[in-house]
Parts: structure tokens; C-alpha cells; sequence
């Protein structure tokens, strides 16, 4: 265990090094040009270009540059291009409860109500549910994220149908929670939806493979009852794929894949604030989140492979 | 300045005798009439909170902020030597200069060279620190420090020479011509000539007074500490600002000019979203809308809220800037082409109908306007100018704002406009926080070849207008406000003896028609930018508020004075 | 009963062992005629295709629409005109405008609204109402939708292509290609989809692509498809480099080396056949994704730039109007969601035709 460990891990290290490299390198070379010239706002003296490179630096090889970049990312001191150079560590960091509360409450909705979706309809499979959930999925993960959020405010906070629901907006858990929940609702059901779909159909194939497994057959044998069964063994087996998935999925929202919801929603998360950086074209600010996105699926994915060989007693660790 | 943007400050140098332009009636918003007393109607109607919906904003320093969004907050936290009075521009004269930190307006000699300010006793900011005479000076090499805008406000004292050869190592005692004494409390500025303006330039938030600890560095977290009626709290860019009551104002001190303020906290929420900001003001979660009001719903909620909304004609002209040192835009048929093409009454639906439109680049208040129409809409012609000029066909590089609707239709509509007319157009759509920093910076790749532009006067003369912006003498590698690069040398020496006239000069009808020859060559013999309108602003309160309580300064609307019903 | 014409199923083995008993012919079938015939027999997956291809056409022929029905371009913008309704002349945006008066006071008439829906009530103009530049909208649902579709499809065959190649590669040859491989598909993996895809999307739309001698100008539609292709490779070529993998220790391939084909051979003719249902399925889904993804890019500003319609920048012009007007949003989301829908119910479809694994399916 504890070997595996350590592998995952250097391998992990391995990797974020390599995607901070790669992003440096989408940012700073694709481009074009010379950053020193695309620089603009206060670091800039009055008509000393050379002195801005030597200020940040871009007079070193490309190598240091990237490492001093990672440097002033770990040590939290990156800073934008604009808004007076504001520290992108820190913007990262002050919405990070707004993406948290988004990314945890649509994950508990979407993993409760796959779980649910999938186990009906594999227990009621071939039947009119079935197929009416099944139908219902494929809709589910048919839909753009971006037109369900614009939907869902339009019916619910702009008057479609009612307007009760407030149209977008954070508000901390610590001001007021009932705002906190009613603000998010909307965006918890548009995040949750694609995800349900997915995840209900993918249980209910597991479920569907699982129970023509021999150690069911074996269990019926036994005399075990069906519930029994299905709760003890089948959901047991069925449901690990789905924990690795979930914790996948739940790194990549967290990691900024909820950069939409965020957006229609005007919540003030990290998405929102790479959305902002694309806007203004600040580089750092992108790069830090990019950064910070990929480093949650990194982490996320050894977390999960750990916890995949802790519940699947047919793998061992080696 | 810029709407919604910084702007670099433009140095004017006026030469006159001191205070004979602010004795005569002002030239721009306001009509001259009425009395200077602001707040007395408003006054003592305190409530605990004013909430408020911001458009985001470059900085929320000093010393380096040059918007509109910015400016309408610290007319009530940062105090010049000098303020503008706090009245309505409808009702009265919103650009009359009043004591603002100094106890008296100044005395100045003869020839208006050397001023002379003493300091009101007792005056200290909000973090306790007392207000110094040498404060002055310090504000002033704190904004070299910083490289700000407003450096060219400057630029006529005596002594400036070293600070703006290298700005970093400008020092309060580096610049000669500004003396203080803080036991007496008096402070003596020298300039190099007279300037008729140079009050004006004492007034604007690059001039008013910082504490001496404040860092030489942007300082936005919080913002430095003020002396005005209120101090910002905190401040997070594009979402977010508090301000509270500065504990050691004194109140009544600043006399009738500044008020108190009623609000005793007020909070900001900062969005761009023009839509949302109105919604928020119309469900009433929110009191007061400094965004414009989205063209989507304007017809709904004129009709609906009428009541609570406001529509303020501003000394303002929205363009077209044109890079004139790079192809396309260097070819003057090309321009003008780009002139004939714009059809401005379609730019004015594209602003729900809150503008007027125009040719000249002066605003139509000014007496120096004199109206004219070089371009009228004419498509045909237009096709047929770039085709004599051998432009089509070639790449052209658009800027505008990205995430303010009424600019970024605009931009889209130009690139329409361009492309029938043979060019091949990419559009850069920039968020508007950086987008003047962007455009105003010359390094920039791709270069801006065309690009959105507004401008708001800073005081009602033209030399803020063309000496800032189309003079090919204050062109500077960052903090641009020429993004055109306009320079033709027969204008900027115009500008130049224009700006040089004594105050007595200033406004007589020949010197009006001067201005209004310059306007008319720029347009019409060179096509240098391509005005289209003059714009409204809208004031939208919710139903919780007073209008009368509204009051629209040269600073737009004061947050200090609003009230509840 | 004719002969030969049923599947091989559990059901159909008795009554093929007893004509076989009579005499009479069984014919073989490869699993390819199989998999056509069960999928000739799904008639929603048939269906959902079917309308795929209906919205294919349609957004094919936008050029045709905007030329002979609607006499406008997608980009055409017609802020000061107007159009011909029941014989009444409408202005297309609102008039409107504001006067200072001599004492001050300003009066505004709102202006800026774009027209309604004129169903056929302009003869073919503005079916579907103009937007605030006075573009027609039905026009540019066309348009946008032959734009998400050409970088869907393009996108999606790029990225399976490249990852084909690439697992065959890594699965084939082992050792370090394939750890070298595996990297580069962690290493892209690693990033979520969306933030990768902004990332590129964002650095080239500054400046377009100018390295290696390839030349995209800032608006080229070329970038997004290249951005979503790329994005896409690990989500191939992991689960087919896994798929060869277990194919490459079969006897079949085994006894194509001791014939002595090389491995370009096997790859193409013992390898590449074997897994191409997976590669079909994989496709279909990979074009449903592609197309959800440049909706989401174009929405954010880092896909499709304007003028260009796409799916997705219809979405995002139309939120500002959402309270008001919500078809602007509405309508092409419709569209997405009907196309990628038809898409994952065919690709459903395709995959129960594809199954090798002839299991008793509990659903018949």
C-alpha cells in the first residue's frame, strides 16, 4: 500500500509539473509576441519596454521564467496583469466558497438521484419506467448546461412562469443561509441535471452486467432473498464504478468545470473568475486557474484510485 | 474622462491670470445659474445603509483611477485643496470651484504664477492621521511614483522636470515649486506660466490630499485613507466595495459645498451587466443603479418606473478611434470612408434611443460648438473612397468592450459596417475594467487599427478635449489617451496657441470660433476619428428612494446626498 | 420461416438445428450484416438518425434560405431599415431618440427594439424575428447551426482519427511509446475539458496561430475545431488503447506475426478491424460531446468569434434579452439539444447493434 503510494504520488508531482509547463506554454508562447509588449497598466515605466522585461523577468530563458512563474503560484504571489496587479492567488481563494457550495450541493443532488434513477430503472427494466427514465436521461445529458441555466432563470426568476426564485447571485453561508440555499438552488438543478442522466444510466448497465455475474448466481443459489441480494452484493459491486466516477467528475467541477453555471448564474466563483480573465485577456489570472483546476483532478484521481482499491476487494494494491 | 474607463489626464497649460475663468459663468454642463448651495434640501435625512449597483472600474486609488465609476465615489471621500460644488448641474453651478481642505480660495500674485493655500485647522483623515500641508506635495510625487493618468495636470509646476524624466525617483522635496509649512499649515505652488485651469486640475481626485504613509505603490486594499465625509472600507475589484462614515470628519467643516452625507453605510455591488443591475434597483433589493439602463428593457421600465428613473444630458461624445500610423487608417480616404459608412442614427438605437447624434467631436453645450455634417450616411460613397484608396481588402483589427452590451453592439456593428465596405475585420472583445489600458497601451499586439471610445469632460474648456486626445504632442507609450495617434503638426500648434491665451481670451467669440475651426479641420480636412453621438447617462432609483434627493453633480450623482423617502 | 433469415439467437438455435437436420441451407452471416440488421430493426435509433440528418440538411442549405427566402445574409446588419407588413412599412429596430429642451430637461423615446417574429407575414424576412442588430434570426440559426455542426463533426472525426492511430501505437508496440503516450494522454486528461479548452481558446483567438508554418487568422473556425479535437483525444484513446491491448495477446495475432506480416499489417488488418464497432460508437458520442462543448466555448468567448454564428454565440447574444425576449436564447438551445439527442439515441442504438456479446438482453 504504502508503495503505491508513494508511486502515485511522484507520479502525481510528475504530472502537475508537466501541466504547469504546458500552460506556461499556452499562454506565453501562442500568443505571440512579446509578453513585456502585450504588458499594459501600472508595471509599465514610461517608454522602457526593456526595463519592464528585466522586471518580470522576461529577459531569462524560457525555463527560469516558467519555474519563477510556479514559484510566485505556490508562493501565492502571482499577480494579474490589471486591477492594479491584484494577487490571483487570493481571487482564487475568495471564490472558492461560492464554486464549494455550488459543486458539493449539485454533488450530493446528482449522486443521490443517479443512484436512485439508476436502481429503478434496472429494477424495473424493460418496463414502461425503465424506458421512460431512460428517455428522460438521454435528455438529461442532451441538454447544454448554458441553455438549462438561461431556461430554468427565465421560467423561475424572470417571470416566465413565476419569478419568486431570486435571478443569480452569491450570498455567503455565514450572512444568511437561507439566502445562501435559495440563491443556489437554481444553479444546484442546472449543474445536477446533466449529471443525473449520465450517472442513472451508467448504474443501471452496471446493475444490468452485475446480476448476470457468477457470484449472484451463486448468492441466488444460496437462497439469499432479491433485496438482499441487490442491496448486500449487486449494489455493492455495481456502485464502485460509480464512486470513481463521481470523484472524477466532482475534481473536474470543482476544478472549473462549473465555469458556466457560474457565469449565467453571476455567482462569484473561481469559473466566474477565469470567465472574467478571458474577458479581459489576463493571462496570469488564467493561468492560475488552469492550474489550480488541473492540480483538483490530479489529487482527485489518486484520492479515487485509492478508494476504488479500498472497495473493490479484487484489486491489490501492488 | 472615460466612462467606464481610465483615461490619462492631459496636462493643460493655459497661460491667464489665475482665477478669471472660474469667475466666468462655466462653459459646460451646468447653466450657470442659481445659487451654489448644495445639500440643503437633501441635508440630515440620515438612514443606516445605501445599497447600491456599480459598473466595474479600473483602480479605486487616487492617484490612479480615471473613470466615472470611480470619480463619482470619491467626490465624497477624497478632498482636494479646492472641491467642485456639490449641486445639481440642472439647478446650478456644478463646476464652481469652492474651498475644499484649504480654508479660503487662494491668493495668487500678479502675474497668477504663485499661489498661495492655508490649510483649515484640526482636519485629519480617517485613520486619524492629521491632515498636513505637506501632504500636498507628497500626493503629487505619489502619483509620479505611480506613473499615473493625471501626471500631465502637472506638468506646469516649476521644478516637475525631474519627476517626469524618471518618475521613480520623484520626491516631494524634488519638485521645487511646491513649498509647505505644516506648523503654519500653508502651502505655495509656483508655476512655470500662468493657467487659467489650474484650480480646475486642484480639483480632481489625482490632486486631493493622501496621508503621508500611504504606500507609494497602487494601494486598493483597502484604498488609501480619505478626508471627505467617508472612507472606503474595503474594496474588491469588479465585485464589490464598502464605505463608511469617516469617524473624523468634522462636520459642517467643508461648509455647504460638501455635505455630511445621510447614507451611514453603503454598500456596493459591482457588476457590467446592464440587465441585471437594473433588475436588481427594480426588485428593490438594491437602491441605486449607476449603470446605464439596459436598451433591452429600456420602453418596458420607462414605462413602468418611470417615476424613479432619470435621464442627464452629459458634455460627452462617443467615437470611433482610427490608428492613423498603420494601414488602413493612415490613408485618409480610407477614413473618410470609415465617416461616410456609419450611419450614426443606427448607433443611437443600438443605445435604446439615450443619445444624440453627432459629427463634431465638441459636445453640443460647449460655446465652441459649431455644428457640422462633412460625412452624411453614404454608402456608395464609401465603397467608392476605399476603393480610390487601395485599402480593400486589407486586415483591420477592432476593439471594444466585450462585456458592456451597448459598446459591444457597437463594435459589432462597425465590423459590419467594415466588412461592406471590402475589409477584413477581426473583433477584439476586451473586458471593460482593462479595455483602456489595453487600447492606451502602444504595445499591444494586434494593434488596435479601429476602437471604441468615449469621452466625458473633465471641465468644460476644449482643451480637454482635443489637447488630451487628438494632439499629437501628448502621445505617451502607456496610459494612452491619443489611441489614434493623431498627429497632424498644423493642429497640435493650434491647440498649443490656443491653450496658450490669457483667461480674459478665453471665451470671447473669436477664440470660440478658433475652437471651432479646430474641430471642424479635424473632421472635416482630416478625418482623424469618427464621432457619432453624444450620450445620455440614466439614474435609476428604487421606490424605497426620494428623487428629490437625487442630486446630479459634475461627478454624477452624489451617494452622499440620497435619501429615503 | 424463410431460410437464413433470422439471426442466431438463443431462440432461433432450435429451429436452425432442425432445418439444418432437413437439409436445408444455413447461411453465415458476418457480424457486420448482423449488426446492420438489428439495427435496421430499432426503429427510434433509425429515427433519431434520421432527424440528425434532418437538422444536417436544413443548416446545409442555410445559404439557400438566406438567399431565396429570407434576402439576407447571417451577418447583414439592418439597424435603420424596415420591411413591408400587410402592406404597413415597420421599422425593423424601433425608431426612437432623445431631444435636450432649451430649459434642460431631456425627453427620450426608447428606440432599439428589434421586430418580432413575422412568421410569413414579410414574405420569407425575419421569420423568426430580427436580433438587436437587425440580422435575421431564423438566417442565423442556420448558419450558426452549419458552424457548430461542420466543428462538431470535424472536430469529432479529427480527435478519433489522431486517437486510433495513437492507441494502435501505444497498444501495438508497448514498452515506451506506450508509456510516452499514456503520459501525453495523462497529461491532457488532466485538464477539465472546459478550462483547457478556454485556455486555448482564449491565447488563439489573441492572435490567431502563427507557428510551424500554419497560418489561422484570430476568427478562423479551424482554431475552435482544432481546440475541441485536441480535448478530446484521451477520451479515445484510453478505453481503445485498453481494447487493443487485450486484443494484441489473442492467437490471431499471434499467428499473423508468424506468417510474418509486419505491424503495420497486423494493426490495419487484424487490429484495427476489431475494434472499429467501439471506435463507431465512441465516434457518435465523441460528435454529440464536440458539439456540447463548442456551444459551451462560443457561450464563454473563447470558440467561435463574432460575427460568426454558432449555437453558441446565439446563446450568449441573447441573454441580455432573456427577460424580455427568451426565444433569442430558447430557440437555438432547442436546436442543440433535439441534434444531440438524436445523436446519443442513434449512438445508443448503434451500440446495441455493434454488441458483440450476444448476452440474453433482459429488454426483448
Amino acid at each position: 500500500m504504502v508503495a503505491f503510494l508513494i508511486r502515485r504520488v511522484v507520479g502525481m508531482v510528475l504530472v502537475l509539473i508537466a501541466v504547469s509547463f504546458i500552460t506556461y506554454l499556452i499562454f506565453i508562447k501562442i500568443p505571440g509576441g512579446d509578453p513585456a509588449q502585450r504588458l499594459a497598466g501600472r508595471t509599465a515605466t514610461h517608454a522602457n519596454i526593456e526595463s519592464i522585461r528585466i522586471k518580470l523577468g522576461l529577459n531569462h530563458p524560457f525555463i527560469v521564467q516558467w519555474f519563477d512563474m510556479v514559484k510566485s503560484l505556490l508562493s501565492g504571489t502571482l499577480v494579474s496583469y490589471f486591477n492594479g496587479g491584484t494577487n490571483v492567488v487570493d481571487q482564487i481563494k475568495q471564490g472558492l466558497p461560492a464554486t464549494f457550495s455550488l459543486c458539493l450541493g449539485a454533488g450530493i443532488i446528482w449522486l443521490f438521484f443517479g443512484i436512485l434513477v439508476g436502481v429503478i430503472s434496472a429494477a424495473s427494466a424493460g418496463r414502461f419506467s425503465d424506458r421512460a427514465i431512460t428517455a428522460l436521461a438521454l435528455i438529461g445529458i442532451s441538454l447544454p448546461v448554458v441553455w438549462l441555466g438561461l431556461v430554468l432563470r427565465y421560467l423561475f426568476a424572470e417571470g416566465g412562469w413565476i419569478s419568486s426564485f431570486p435571478d443569480g447571485g452569491y450570498y455567503p453561508f455565514t450572512q444568511n443561509p437561507w439566502e445562501w440555499a435559495t440563491h443556489l438552488i437554481l444553479p444546484w438543478i442546472t449543474l445536477a441535471v446533466l449529471f443525473i442522466g449520465f450517472y442513472g444510466r451508467v448504474l443501471r448497465s452496471n446493475i444490468l452486467d452485475t446480476i448476470n455475474e457468477d457470484f449472484v448466481r451463486t448468492a441466488k443459489a444460496k437462497g439469499l432473498s432479491p433485496r438482499r441480494i441487490m442491496t448486500k452484493h449487486v449494489l455493492r459491486a455495481s456502485l464502485i464504478p460509480i464512486v470513481t466516477l463521481f470523484g472524477l467528475d466532482f475534481a473536474a467541477v470543482l476544478g472549473g468545470g462549473a465555469i458556466i453555471t457560474e457565469t449565467v448564474y453571476s455567482l462569484q466563483g473561481v469559473g466566474y473568475y477565469a470567465y472574467q480573465s478571458i474577458q479581459a485577456q489576463d493571462l496570469p489570472a488564467l493561468m492560475g486557474v488552469t492550474l489550480y483546476g488541473a492540480a483538483f483532478i490530479v489529487v482527485f484521481s489518486v484520492l479515487v484510485d485509492i478508494a476504488y482499491a479500498y472497495l473493490d476487494p479484487r484489486i491489490r494494491l501492488t | 474622462m472615460r466612462i467606464k474607463q481610465g483615461r490619462t489626464v492631459v496636462l493643460v497649460a493655459v497661460a491667464a491670470t489665475g482665477l478669471a475663468l472660474l469667475a466666468s459663468a462655466c462653459g459646460g454642463g451646468g447653466s450657470g445659474k442659481g445659487t451654489t448651495t448644495g445639500g440643503g434640501s437633501t441635508a440630515g435625512k440620515t438612514f443606516a445603509q445605501l445599497k447600491v449597483v456599480w459598473g466595474p472600474t479600473d483602480y479605486m486609488d487616487p492617484g490612479l483611477s480615471y473613470r466615472l465609476a470611480s470619480w463619482q465615489i470619491f467626490q465624497d471621500v477624497y478632498m482636494g485643496l479646492v472641491v467642485k460644488a456639490h449641486v445639481s448641474c440642472q439647478t446650478g453651478d456644478c463646476t464652481k470651484i469652492l474651498p475644499g481642505l484649504a480654508a479660503s480660495l487662494p491668493t495668487s500674485n500678479q502675474a497668477g504664477t504663485d499661489y498661495k493655500f492655508t490649510l483649515r485647522k484640526g482636519l485629519k483623515y480617517s485613520n486619524g492621521e492629521p491632515v498636513k500641508a505637506s501632504d500636498f506635495a507628497y500626493t503629487v510625487a505619489r502619483d509620479f511614483k505611480l506613473n499615473s493618468p493625471g501626471l500631465g495636470f502637472f506638468a506646469n509646476i516649476v521644478g516637475i522636470d525631474g519627476c517626469e524624466k524618471t518618475p521613480t525617483s520623484c520626491t516631494p522635496a524634488s519638485i521645487t515649486g511646491i513649498t509647505s509649512n505644516d506648523q503654519a499649515g500653508t502651502i505655495e505652488i509656483k508655476l512655470k506660466n500662468p493657467e487659467s485651469d489650474f484650480l480646475y486640475e486642484l480639483s480632481i481626485p489625482f490632486s486631493a490630499l493622501v496621508p503621508s504613509s500611504t504606500p507609494l505603490t497602487d494601494t486598493e486594499n483597502p484604498p488609501p485613507a480619505a478626508s471627505g465625509p467617508y472612507y472606503i472600507a474595503s474594496y474588491t475589484p469588479s465585485r464589490s466595495f464598502l464605505l463608511k462614515r469617516n469617524p473624523y470628519w468634522k462636520k459642517d467643516e467643508l461648509g455647504m459645498s460638501v455635505p455630511n452625507g445621510n447614507p451611514d453605510t453603503i454598500v456596493g455591488l459591482m457588476t457590467p451587466d446592464q440587465d441585471r443591475s437594473a433588475q436588481l434597483v427594480q426588485s428593490g433589493q438594491y437602491m441605486y443603479d449607476e449603470n446605464l439602463l439596459p436598451t433591452t428593457r429600456l420602453a418596458a421600465l420607462k414605462q413602468n418606473y418611470g417615476s424613479q428613473i432619470r435621464f442627464w444630458s452629459t458634455p460627452s461624445t462617443y467615437y470611433w478611434f482610427l490608428n492613423e500610423s498603420k494601414p488602413p487608417f493612415n490613408n485618409l480616404k480610407a477614413r473618410q470612408a470609415v465617416n461616410y459608412a456609419t450611419d450614426a442614427s443606427a448607433l443611437v438605437k443600438l443605445r435604446g434611443g439615450l443619445a444624440i447624434p453627432t459629427q463634431n467631436f465638441l459636445p453640443p453645450s460647449y460655446p465652441q460648438y459649431k455644428k457640422i455634417n462633412p460625412y452624411p450616411y453614404n454608402l456608395q460613397k464609401a465603397k467608392q473612397l476605399v476603393q480610390e484608396s487601395g485599402t480593400k481588402g486589407d486586415h483591420v483589427d477592432l476593439y471594444t468592450e466585450g462585456d458592456v452590451d451597448t459598446a459591444k453592439s457597437a463594435g459589432e456593428y462597425e465590423q459590419g459596417v467594415l466588412q461592406k465596405l471590402g475589409y477584413n475585420v477581426t473583433i477584439h472583445e476586451i473586458g471593460s475594467a482593462n479595455y483602456f489600458t489595453i487600447v492606451g497601451n502602444q504595445a499591444t499586439t494586434p494593434t488596435p487599427n479601429i476602437g471604441y471610445a468615449d469621452w466625458f469632460e473633465d471641465y468644460p474648456y476644449p482643451s480637454d478635449w482635443f489637447h488630451i486626445l487628438l494632439d499629437g504632442d501628448t502621445i505617451t507609450k502607456t496610459h494612452n489617451n491619443n489611441y489614434g495617434l493623431v498627429d497632424f503638426k498644423d493642429v497640435n500648434a493650434k491647440i498649443a496657441q490656443l491653450d496658450a491665451l490669457p483667461p480674459s481670451q478665453a471665451f470671447t467669440a473669436q477664440t470660440n470660433a478658433e475652437w471651432a475651426a479646430v474641430d471642424n479641420e479635424l473632421q472635416t480636412k482630416y478625418a482623424a476619428t469618427v464621432p457619432y453621438l453624444n450620450s445620455l447617462l440614466t439614474s435609476f432609483l428604487s421606490s424605497k428612494m426620494d428623487m428629490s434627493c437625487d442630486i446630479y453633480t459634475d461627478s454624477q450623482d452624489d451617494l452622499a446626498q440620497m435619501c429615503l423617502k | 420461416m424463410v431460410a437464413g433469415q433470422e439471426d442466431f439467437t438463443l431462440d432461433t438455435a432450435a429451429d436452425l438445428a432442425g432445418r439444418e437436420r432437413d437439409g436445408n441451407e444455413v447461411r453465415g452471416r458476418s457480424p457486420w450484416a448482423l449488426a446492420w440488421r438489428r439495427l435496421r430493426r430499432n426503429y427510434v435509433a433509425l429515427a433519431s438518425l434520421g432527424v440528425f440528418l434532418l437538422v444536417v440538411v436544413c443548416c446545409l442549405l442555410a445559404p439557400v434560405y438566406a438567399n431565396h427566402v429570407a434576402h439576407r445574409g447571417p451577418n447583414d446588419t439592418n439597424l435603420t431599415g424596415s420591411i413591408e407588413v400587410n402592406g404597413k412599412s415597420v421599422p425593423v429596430i424601433s425608431n426612437g431618440g432623445a431631444t435636450v429642451l432649451p430649459d434642460g430637461t431631456v425627453v427620450v423615446v426608447p428606440a432599439g427594439q428589434p421586430i418580432g417574429p413575422q412568421w410569413g407575414a414579410a414574405g420569407g424576412q425575419y421569420v423568426l424575428g430580427a436580433d438587436q442588430l437587425g440580422r435575421d434570426l431564423a438566417v442565423r440559426l442556420l448558419y450558426g447551426g452549419r458552424n457548430s455542426l461542420r466543428i462538431g463533426l470535424t472536430a469529432a472525426a479529427i480527435s478519433t482519427i489522431i486517437s486510433v492511430l495513437l492507441a494502435l501505437l501505444a497498444a501495438y508496440f508497448g514498452g515506451a511509446v506506450d508509456w510516452i503516450l499514456s503520459r501525453v494522454f495523462d497529461l491532457i486528461w488532466a485538464f477539465p475539458v472546459i478550462l483547457l479548452g478556454i485556455a486555448l481558446g482564449t491565447a488563439l483567438s489573441i492572435n490567431g496561430f502563427h507557428h510551424a508554418g500554419i497560418n489561422l487568422a484570430a476568427g478562423d473556425l479551424w482554431i475552435p475545431t482544432a481546440v475541441i479535437a485536441f480535448v478530446f483525444i484521451p477520451y479515445i484513446a484510453r478505453p481503445l488503447r485498453g481494447q487493443v491491448l487485450a486484443l494484441r495477446e489473442k492467437e490471431f495475432v499471434e499467428a499473423a506475426t508468424a506468417q510474418g506480416a509486419g505491424p503495420i499489417r497486423i494493426m490495419l488488418t487484424e487490429l484495427l478491424p476489431n475494434v472499429a464497432s467501439t471506435v463507431l460508437v465512441l465516434f457518435t458520442l465523441i460528435v454529440a460531446n464536440a458539439i456540447l462543448t463548442e456551444v459551451g466555448l462560443s457561450f464563454l468567448g473563447a470558440g467561435v468569434q463574432p460575427p460568426n454564428a454558432s449555437w453558441g454565440t446565439l446563446i450568449s447574444d441573447g441573454q441580455a434579452w432573456l427577460s424580455t425576449d427568451p426565444w433569442f436564447s430558447i430557440l437555438p438551445g432547442i436546436f442543440i439539444a433535439v441534434t444531440v439527442l438524436s445523436l446519443n439515441i442513434f449512438g445508443d442504438g448503434l451500440r446495441d447493434a455493434l454488441d458483440p456479446r450476444a448476452k440474453v438482453r433482459i429488454e426483448h
